[in-house]
């Protein structure tokens, strides 16, 4: 079955037929075809050449690719997280900027000093002259994501007072080797003015990254040696893993529980048994 | 099949000139105007034949003849002449015309049309000559390229070689198919 119209149809004379003809129609109509092809392979020719000039500025300059990458991917999982508004700080120059003046052709004698915390002031000076000042726009900043800790270490001064903290043997460390740190997993805390060791009663110990953004399983520390699952985590530690102490508390005679605050360990992955192989 | 027109048959003069122009009309499209010309007639009917009216025609013809200057360096001479593939042009552009007015095709049955029906069957009376209503009726129960075939081959009366290459298949093909096609319509046309 088809779906053709049939019908019987008078001959057209070859005169009439002839009396379509144009040539030039058929020219016009070319010109147009043509033109419109043109168009779409210039859009191809760009399109083409700005892939090919981002490919090889990407095979020229992988390092500056994959940190523009890096930053991308960064802004998308900053979209995902809850928009917070923090004022922007504004500085002398900015101020400047922000003020306009509504009469250009009244000269202001009067230097203005401007809040950016107010939102809109109007200063009349002289007899009418008034002053505008645009209300600072409060720009709306992304926060990037920051690690999951935030670190509350002793400064040195302050350490004098208090009793010296030994990880794995070693007084205050800012790196210690894994295999010494799997060697001798121990906290503990020594108190020279009464020349007594001081025992940890708390603290939480965390094996994580530097920019790391998501919590790790943490290890209650509740006396001189690190719990089982601590060891088994420096025992998968990589060269870019440290040991977080967290609210290290020490009980101080005489004084009670002190909290000593947080400790940074970078863990060092250098094994000498192996180079001595 | 005497009965068949030798329009499609040129000398080989005829179409050796005929590539020569083309050549030149791939340069510049006013050298085309020629085998405007000469083509321009047969293309006409050719497009008449299917559509409704000669205003829709004339569109298409200038969109056809366009489109062929347009894809001129696509066309490889064969020694054949450019009419084949100019229809084959036309012929897409009219599926084309169809297809975006989606409308239905017009099948132009001209009088004594019917007559290859009679005369295939040698039953050649004055009395049993079908009317065109039973035509139809017999054409609607084929399909689509079997009407096209038989529109080319006996409305028409074109030739098998020409039926190839408008269509894009093989002369012994479209031979085949014709037959098969007109096997069919012998046999609708017995049992209505």
């Amino acid at each position: 079955m088809n779906n053709f119209k049939y019908q019987k149809k008078t001959n057209t004379s070859d005169e009439a037929i002839n009396s379509f003809r144009d040539f030039d129609k058929v020219l016009g109509k070319h010109k147009a075809i043509s033109a419109a092809y043109k168009s779409i392979w210039k859009y191809i020719f760009i399109a083409t050449g700005a892939a090919g000039i981002s490919t090889t500025a990407f095979f020229l300059y992988p390092e500056h690719a994959e940190n523009n990458l890096s930053k991308k991917i960064s802004q998308i999982t900053v979209q995902e997280s809850p928009k917070v508004s923090v004022p922007v700080q504004y500085n002398e120059k900015q101020k400047k900027e922000i003020v306009q003046v509504s009469d250009y052709n009244n000269k202001i004698k009067k230097s203005t000093s401007v809040n950016p915390e107010n939102k809109k002031k109007s200063i009349i000076e002289g007899k009418t002259k008034k002053v505008s000042i645009l209300e600072p726009q409060v720009i709306e900043k992304e926060i990037v994501p920051e690690k999951w800790y935030t670190l509350n270490e002793k400064s040195e001064k302050e350490r004098i007072k208090l009793p010296t903290l030994f990880v794995s043997n070693v007084a205050w460390p800012n790196k210690i080797e894994k295999a010494i740190l799997v060697k001798s997993p121990n906290i503990m805390a020594f108190y020279q003015s009464i020349n007594q060791e001081t025992p940890v009663v708390n603290g939480i110990a965390y094996i994580t990254t530097e920019n790391a953004t998501e919590k790790p399983i943490g290890y209650k520390l509740s006396n001189s040696t690190f719990p089982p699952g601590l060891i088994r985590e420096i025992h998968k530690t990589t060269s870019s893993s440290i040991l977080l102490l967290k609210n290290i508390v020490l009980h101080i005679p005489g004084r009670g529980r002190v909290n000593i605050g947080d400790r940074k360990i970078e863990i060092n992955q250098k094994n000498k048994g192996r180079k001595n192989l | 099949m005497e009965h068949i027109q030798n329009k499609y048959h040129q000398s080989e003069r005829e179409i050796q000139k005929e590539e020569q122009i083309l050549r030149k009309a791939i340069k510049s499209p006013g050298a085309f105007a020629p085998i405007y010309k000469k083509y321009y007639l047969s293309i006409f009917k050719f497009v008449l034949q299917r559509v409704e009216n000669e205003h829709i025609a004339s569109e298409i013809v200038s969109d056809v003849f366009a489109k062929a200057i347009f894809n001129l360096k696509k066309y490889k001479f064969k020694g054949t002449p450019f009419s084949g593939w100019l229809y084959r042009v036309a012929y897409n552009e009219i599926v084309t015309a169809f297809r975006k007015k989606q409308k239905n095709r017009t099948v132009n049955i001209p009088d004594g049309s019917w007559s290859f029906l009679v005369n295939e069957e040698n039953e050649k009376k004055e009395d049993n000559t079908p009317s065109i209503m039973k035509m139809k009726q017999c054409l609607q129960k084929l399909k689509p390229n079997e009407v096209e075939l038989i529109e080319m081959r006996f409305f028409e009366e074109r030739a098998f070689k020409e039926i190839a290459e408008i269509l894009e298949i093989t002369t012994e093909n479209a031979r085949v198919k014709t037959h098969r096609a007109l096997k069919k319509l012998q046999k609708i046309f017995k049992s209505v």
